[in-house]
C-alpha cells in the first residue's frame, strides 16, 4: 500500500533506523482528511496528515489556532463533532486500523488504550459529579480493575459472596483512586476525592483530569492544550507532571500547542502544522535549532525572546481560508521564498536534512547544495 | 444545636413567607373592594325589588356597612388567629371550603405536570440527539402549536371528541357519586391505592385523563422547547466530549453527563409552571366541571364573596412559594455549587 510506504518512509526518517518499520509504531497516521461540511462549502481542517508516534515517545503539535491540530486529535478519536468526518486516510494504532473499527470497540480504544485531555479542565469536568467518581468511571467503563485485569463476574457465587466481593472491588476502587491523585500531586487526596470539580483550583483541576485519562493506564495520551488555560507557574508544574508520566508510565504523549518554545523543551519530535497540513517533522532539536520550512522560521522569529529589544516579527498575512485552498502551497502567499511552481504546484512531505519537510523552494536548495557537494567530492 | 447552611436557608425562606402572605392578603382586601358592587347587590338581584330596609339590614349583618379600615383590621385579627372567616354567600367557614377543595386541584396540577414531564422531557431529549433531522423539525413545530393553543379550547375539542363522538372519557366531575373512597387524604387517586379500591381508582384516573391533558399540554411543549435547548448546549460541552473520550457508551453520556446537567433549567420551568397550574387550571376546572380551588374561587368573584376570594388568593400564593421553596431544594441535588453557597 503506498500509505504505508510513506509511513516507513517517515518514520524511518524521524525515529532513526531502529524503529524504522511501521509495524514498531504506537500510532501512525497516514494520509488523513477530515472535513467539516458547511454552508460556504466543505471546510478542509485536516488535509492528508501523515504523523507516527514510537512508543514512548512525546511528540509535538504545533501550530496557529485553525490550523487543523484539534481536528487532528479529534479524528484519531473519531469524535470529530457531527458534520465533521474523515474522508480518507488511516489511523492506525499498534497495527490495528482505527477508522475500520465499530462504534463499540472503538470505544474500548478510548481511555484505554488512547486518553485525551483537553485545554480547559473548568469545562471538561462534569460539575455534577465528584472527582473521585469522575475518576473511578474510567475503570467502571471499561470493567476494569485497579490491577489493570478485566473483571469477569463468577458465575456461581452465592449473593453474599457477590456482595462482599462488589464491597471489595469499591474499596480496591478508592484506594486506587486516592493513590492516582496523590501521583498526580493533588494534596490530602483521601478526603478531596470527595470533592466536586469546582472545589478545586484550574491547576488541580488540570491534574484531575490527567489522572482521570490515566486511570486505565492507557499506551497513549492525546493532550490538546493541556496549559493553555492555565497561568504560567502552573503551566510548568503541569508539563512537569506530564513528563514524571512518559518517563515512569511510558505512556506517550502527543501534546498539541500554539507555543513553539514549550514544544521545543518539552518534546522529542515536533510536527509543525499549517492549514491542515503538517509541514515540518522531525526532532525537535534540529527544529529548534534549524527550521527549514518558511513557516516554522517564521513561527520562531515572532516569538518573543527574554532581553531582545528587536521588535517581534509577524508573519505577514492571514492563514488560509479552508473552505478554497488553492492548488499549490498553501503558506506561498505569506511565504518570502515563494517560486511559480509554489503557486501551481502542492509541494509533497519529503526527506530533507534529517526530518520531513513540505516546500519546494527549501527541497530545490537542499537538492543544489547535494549536487554542488556531489561535483566537488568528484 | 449547630444548623447546617440548608437547615437555615430553609429557616429564612419559610420567615420570609409571613410578610409575603400579609400582604397578598392586603392586596386581595383590596381589589376585591374596588371591584363595583358587594355581595348584597348580588344577591339582591338587579333592579331589586326589595326594600333600601332590607338591603340595609343584610349589610349590616355581613359587616358591610362598617368602614373599610375597620372592616380591614377584622380581617387581619381574623387572620392573626387562623380564622379564614365565613363565606357570605354559603355561610361556611372559608377554611372548610379550601380544605375540601384544594386536593382536587393539586391532584389535577400533578397529574398535569405528571404528564407534561413524561411528554416534554424525552421529545426535548430525542430532538436534541437528533438535532435538525425530521423528528425535531415536527416536534419544535408541534410543541411550538401546543404553546400557542388556549387550554378552554383543548378542553372543549377534548370534550367534544374523547367524550361525545368516541365516548371513551367521562364529560365532567372527579368520580361518580358513590364510588368515592374512604376519605383519607382527599387526593382520590391515592385514597383510592391506600384503601386497594381498584373501581375507584381506575374512574378517577379516567376522569383525571381529560383535564390533566388539557392542562398539561402546554406545559409539555414549553418542558419539551426548554429540555430540547438546553441539551443541545450540554451535548455540545467539553465534558460531554470528554466523557466519549474516555469510552463512556453512549447511552450512558446522554442519561448520566447530559440529562442530569440539562435539567437544571427544566427544574426552574417546572416550578413556575406548576405555580401557574394551581392558578390556571380556573378555566379548565369549569370546563370539567373539576369541584377544586379554581371553581370555587370563579363562583366567589361573580358572588363578590370578600372572604372566599381573600383567602383563596393567600392560598395560592403560598403554594406558588411553597413550589419555589421545593425547586429551590431540588437545585441543590441537581447543581452540587449551589448546595454550597
Amino acid at each position: 500500500m503506498a500509505c504505508s510506504m510513506v509511513s516507513n518512509m517517515v518514520c524511518g526518517m524521524v525515529h532513526g533506523a531502529g524503529t524504522a518499520a511501521a509495524t514498531g509504531m504506537l500510532l501512525d497516521v497516514c494520509d488523513l482528511h477530515t472535513v467539516y461540511p458547511s454552508a460556504r462549502g466543505d471546510v478542509r481542517a485536516v488535509r492528508g496528515v501523515s504523523l507516527a508516534v514510537a512508543p514512548r515517545e512525546v511528540l509535538g503539535v504545533v501550530g496557529e489556532s485553525g490550523c487543523g491540530k484539534s481536528a487532528l486529535m479529534l479524528s484519531i478519536m473519531r469524535l470529530l463533532p457531527r458534520p465533521g468526518r474523515i474522508v480518507r486516510g488511516a489511523v492506525r494504532l499498534r497495527g490495528v486500523d482505527l477508522l475500520g473499527l465499530s462504534s463499540g470497540e472503538m470505544r474500548d480504544v478510548r481511555g484505554r488504550e488512547i486518553a485525551m485531555v483537553f485545554q480547559d479542565p473548568m469545562t471538561t469536568l462534569n460539575p455534577a459529579y465528584r472527582v473521585g467518581d469522575q475518576i473511578s468511571e474510567s475503570l467502571q467503563v471499561h470493567r476494569m480493575t485497579p490491577s489493570g485485569a478485566s473483571i469477569s463476574p463468577p458465575r456461581n457465587a452465592c449473593v453474599r459472596s457477590r456482595l462482599w466481593q462488589a464491597r471489595r472491588a469499591r474499596e480496591e476502587e478508592r484506594d486506587y483512586v486516592i493513590e492516582l491523585m496523590r501521583r498526580v500531586g493533588i494534596p490530602s487526596p483521601d478526603h478531596r476525592h470527595l470533592e466536586y470539580p469546582h472545589q478545586f483550583s484550574g491547576g488541580m483541576q488540570q491534574r484531575i483530569m490527567i489522572a482521570i485519562a490515566l486511570a486505565c493506564k492507557p499506551r497513549l495520551l492525546l493532550a490538546d492544550e493541556p496549559t493553555t488555560a492555565l497561568d504560567v507557574t502552573i503551566q510548568a508544574q503541569v508539563l512537569d507532571l506530564m513528563e514524571d508520566i512518559n518517563r515512569e508510565m511510558g505512556t506517550a504523549i502527543v501534546i498539541v500547542t500554539h507555543d513553539l518554545a514549550l514544544a521545543g523543551d518539552f518534546c522529542d519530535n515536533i510536527a509543525v502544522m499549517y492549514a491542515g497540513q503538517v509541514v515540518e517533522w522531525g526532532p525537535a532539536e534540529a527544529i529548534m535549532e534549524d527550521p527549514l520550512h518558511p513557516y516554522t522560521r517564521g513561527l520562531l522569529l515572532s516569538m518573543p525572546r527574554l532581553g531582545s529589544r528587536q521588535p517581534l516579527r509577524a508573519i505577514p498575512g492571514e492563514v488560509p481560508d479552508l473552505t478554497s485552498v488553492s492548488s499549490g502551497c498553501a503558506f506561498a502567499p505569506r511565504c518570502q521564498q515563494r517560486t511559480d511552481r509554489c503557486e501551481a504546484e502542492e509541494p509533497p512531505l519529503q526527506i530533507a536534512s534529517g526530518r520531513m519537510l513540505r516546500c519546494h523552494a527549501v527541497q530545490a536548495e537542499a537538492h543544489n547544495r547535494a549536487r554542488f557537494r556531489g561535483c566537488v567530492a568528484r | 444545636m449547630r444548623l447546617s447552611r440548608l437547615q437555615v436557608k430553609l429557616i429564612e425562606r419559610i420567615a420570609a413567607t409571613i410578610p409575603l402572605t400579609l400582604a397578598v392578603a392586603l392586596a386581595a382586601f383590596v381589589l376585591m373592594r374596588a371591584i363595583p358592587g358587594d355581595p348584597v347587590d348580588i344577591m339582591m338581584g338587579e333592579g331589586a325589588s326589595s326594600s333600601g330596609e332590607e338591603v340595609a339590614a343584610l349589610r349590616t349583618q355581613l359587616g358591610l356597612d362598617e368602614p373599610i379600615y375597620r372592616q380591614l383590621s377584622g380581617y387581619l385579627k381574623g387572620l392573626l388567629r387562623g380564622d379564614l372567616g365565613y363565606s357570605i354567600i354559603r355561610s361556611r367557614p372559608v377554611a372548610e371550603m379550601i380544605w375540601e377543595a384544594l386536593p382536587a386541584t393539586i391532584e389535577l396540577a400533578v397529574y398535569a405536570m405528571l404528564f407534561a414531564l413524561a411528554l416534554g422531557i424525552p421529545v426535548g431529549v430525542v430532538s436534541a440527539l437528533k438535532h435538525n433531522t425530521a423528528f425535531d423539525r415536527v416536534s419544535t413545530a408541534v410543541s411550538f402549536v401546543g404553546v400557542s393553543l388556549p387550554a378552554f379550547w383543548l378542553g372543549i375539542v377534548g370534550i367534544l371528541v374523547f367524550s361525545m363522538t368516541l365516548g371513551w372519557m367521562p364529560t365532567s366531575g372527579r368520580i361518580p357519586y358513590g364510588l368515592e373512597p374512604r376519605h383519607i387524604t382527599g387526593f382520590l387517586t391515592l385514597d383510592a391505592l391506600l384503601t386497594g379500591n381498584m373501581p375507584a381508582l381506575g374512574s378517577a384516573l379516567r376522569h383525571l385523563c381529560l383535564p390533566a391533558v388539557t392542562l398539561g399540554l402546554g406545559v409539555a411543549a414549553v418542558v419539551a422547547r426548554v429540555t430540547r435547548s438546553s441539551m443541545l448546549d450540554v451535548l455540545g460541552s467539553d465534558y460531554v466530549l470528554f466523557a466519549r473520550a474516555k469510552g463512556v457508551p453512549e447511552p450512558a453520556v446522554t442519561i448520566r453527563h447530559a440529562l442530569r446537567n440539562a435539567m437544571i433549567p427544566t427544574v426552574t420551568l417546572v416550578g413556575l409552571q406548576f405555580g401557574s397550574l394551581l392558578g390556571g387550571n380556573m378555566i379548565v376546572e369549569t370546563i370539567f366541571g373539576w369541584p377544586g380551588l379554581g371553581r370555587v374561587v370563579v363562583d366567589a368573584i361573580f358572588a363578590r364573596d370578600y372572604p372566599v376570594v381573600q383567602a383563596s388568593v393567600m392560598v395560592y400564593a403560598l403554594t406558588f412559594v411553597m413550589v419555589n421553596l421545593i425547586t429551590d431544594l431540588l437545585y441543590t441535588v441537581l447543581d452540587p455549587k449551589i448546595a454550597l453557597q
